[in-house]
């Protein structure tokens, strides 16, 4: 069984000797260091980052979303008439987002995430890369809009920015591409809007494309999650563990099963993720399964996130919890 | 608007006051070895009399001691308490980090925690000290749990041990006790369970009793989080431009009320009108003999200027709103 992760990876180190990004962006902001040196700095993390999936033996690796500030910063750094906004709680996490402000029409003045050099210069040979980003719905459900004037509207715009984005990914030679969408599941009247937006994003280019929907409950869309016309689905199947009884049949996907639970210290069971996986097996009978974590490690410490994905690559090599041929 | 004399607007500020150079230093040292704790101690015994210094310069009512012992508000309790261990940084957001605690153990508080340094604040100005805590539930959101069969489980120990520390504060002389619940709006089904560990915290305190609770989406969680049982509710409102007091119109609000006025998420510097616009549209929303004005949250991530700024204007803000109110003359201001 293949495996990756959801997102976000931990930025600084566990280790006090190791070059520390939180530093170096204090540094950088008071003068104490200039751009180079902190771009060398984050060239180095972004080394790490790589490393420690590869080294852990994660198939489908992310950039571990390095530069960004929340899931998103990336596009108020990239698109004209955004800015961060206000902070505001990020789902049932003791996290924070600020919340972006439109202010006009949004522009793609430069990439959203394909300048990562995880998709370049760092793109490792031994393994496939998986770009993400925040997929239009959620943006605009969680943006403060002064333009556009409806959640359609501005979803629409967003999705014609990630088209561009797409493309782009796509020359690069990324394997994957997830728009995550973990405001859907709270906002199920927009499952209509989403599914309409997809075929648009993709415009052509056969890139596996696919959606996340993490942290919230997915009882509330379970039955329609067979609408999209994308590649796969990443799932998180730990924060309601009874979700997975609401999942219908999901034959025409690849099915990125979020069974490590990226929230929490303690190591999954084998017994118990073998189960799982064999209720997924017979009931949502996807194309076949990766195994992931339930969203992004960087709620953990760098050094349990290593021991999770550590434990998730040995899960996904024990007998018991089976094989999955694409 | 109805009282408008009774609205004294006592002001205080939430608790985090930014750390001095030499204490930032001190800090460093004594993690690596290089001082030992009486020495940190002293300095941060001499950082805290600078922070009620300012206070008192400034004029504000309801004094804090500026934590200047504390690196985050989780954290530093869980360091005090047996049955934690501290884990390397986790980030909040941007570049915010915490060492998040881990529950290994059976939580119990070998001494009190907070007490001796409230004292010696307390001694140091004839205005009254809040006593500063954080509360069970947010404890144990922000802690992984290894120990404990549960999160009700997690939430009621803490609740036992941080009780035990409001009551030894009361004690000391404490007037004010906050119990900070940031967290709170994090899962509203588990509200009920906050609810019923505060009032483990607060059974048989007679000080006034605040929570702060900040950065949340309260609509879910309200009217039933009045059932919270504290006296007054801090609130953050400038860093959401007042998007989030609609929601405390209907039923309406029954406690007393702190409103952050003062954006400390920003460089930028509020001006009086600004500031005085906030306070008298807290003024429309909540019972004006109930209001008290603050800034949003902790200052700790302001520059010592900017604190010293942002409260001198907030100060100069309530001052005009006060002597405006006590002449009913800012009527316009009021309904519009």
């Amino acid at each position: 069984m293949i495996t990756t992760i959801c997102g976000n990876y931990p930025k600084i180190d566990h280790l006090k000797s190791r070059v520390n990004l939180r530093t170096a962006i204090n540094r950088l902001e008071s003068g104490k260091i200039d751009h180079e040196e902190y771009e060398s700095i984050l060239r180095q993390t972004f080394e790490r980052t790589i490393n420690d999936q590869l080294e852990a033996g994660i198939d489908i690796i992310t950039d571990g979303q390095i530069t960004w500030q929340d899931l998103f910063s990336p596009y108020c750094e990239a698109l004209d008439n955004l800015a961060a906004g206000g902070l505001r709680r990020y789902f049932d996490n003791n996290v924070y987002y600020r919340r972006p402000q439109v202010t006009g029409e949004i522009r793609r003045i430069h990439p959203i995430v394909a300048e990562s050099p995880v998709y370049s210069e760092m793109k490792p040979a031994t393994a496939m890369t998986k770009a993400v980003l925040c997929g239009p719905v959620t943006f605009a459900l969680h943006a403060d809009d002064f333009h556009y004037g409806s959640i359609d509207s501005l979803a629409t715009a967003v999705a014609e920015v990630i088209r561009e984005e797409i493309v782009e990914l796509q020359q690069l030679g990324v394997s994957y591409v997830q728009l995550d969408e973990p405001g859907l599941p709270e906002r199920p009247e927009y499952v209509d809007l989403l599914a309409r937006l997809v075929p648009g994003m993709l415009n052509g280019t056969d890139i596996r494309l696919g959606l996340a929907f993490y942290f919230s409950s997915l009882k509330t869309i379970a039955s329609r999650l067979g609408e999209f016309p994308v590649d796969f689905l990443a799932l998180d199947l730990v924060s309601h563990p009874d979700d997975m009884e609401s999942l219908p049949t999901l034959d025409k996907y690849e099915l990125h099963a979020g069974l490590i639970d990226a929230r929490n210290i303690m190591l999954e069971d084998t017994d118990d993720v073998a189960s799982r996986l064999t209720l997924l097996r017979q009931q949502v009978m996807p194309k076949r399964i990766v195994l992931t974590t339930s969203c992004g490690l960087e709620f953990l410490p760098r050094d349990y996130a290593l021991d999770k994905m550590r434990h998730l690559v040995q899960l996904a090599a024990e007998p018991q919890v089976g094989t999955d041929e694409e | 608007m109805k009282n408008n004399t009774h609205a004294p607007l006592l002001t205080t500020t939430v608790g985090s006051f930014p750390k001095p150079a030499y204490l930032l230093k001190a800090r460093q040292q004594y993690a690596s070895g290089t001082i030992d704790y009486t020495a940190l101690h002293e300095l941060e015994k001499k950082a805290t009399a600078e922070v009620i210094a300012l206070q008192e310069e400034i004029g504000l009512d309801i004094l804090v001691h500026g934590e200047m012992e504390r690196g985050d508000m989780a954290t530093y309790f869980a360091e005090h308490l047996e049955g934690f261990e501290i884990s390397s940084p986790v980030r909040s957001y941007g570049n915010r980090y915490y060492r998040k605690p881990i529950v290994k153990g059976k939580i119990t508080r070998p001494k009190p925690i907070t007490v001796a340094l409230f004292s010696y604040t307390q001694s140091l100005t004839e205005k009254p000290v809040k006593g500063m805590l954080t509360g069970p539930y947010t404890m144990c959101d922000w802690s992984f749990n290894k120990y404990y069969r549960n999160r009700r489980d997690l939430v009621m120990a803490l609740a036992e041990v941080i009780g035990a520390e409001a009551r030894d504060l009361q004690d000391a002389g404490a007037r004010y006790i906050q119990i900070d619940e940031p967290a709170i709006s994090t899962r509203p089904a588990e509200l009920d369970l906050a609810i019923e560990a505060m009032a483990v915290v607060t059974a048989g305190l007679t000080a006034k009793t605040i929570s702060h609770i900040c950065y949340g989406d309260f609509a879910p969680i309200y009217p039933r989080l009045l059932d919270l049982p504290v006296d007054q509710f801090d609130l953050e409102f400038a860093n959401s431009d007042f998007s989030n007091i609609d929601v405390f119109s209907s039923p309406p609000f029954t406690k007393e009320i702190a409103v952050g006025v003062i954006d400390i998420h920003s460089h930028n510097l509020e001006t009086k009108e600004q500031v005085k616009q906030r306070i008298y549209r807290a003024l429309k929303a909540f019972p004006p003999d109930k209001v008290y004005i603050d800034p949003d949250c902790g200052l700790k991530t302001r520059t010592w200027e900017e604190t010293r700024d942002k409260l001198t204007v907030m100060m100069a803000a309530v001052r005009e709103v006060r002597r405006e109110l006590r002449g009913v003359t800012h009527e316009a201001s009021v309904s519009g």
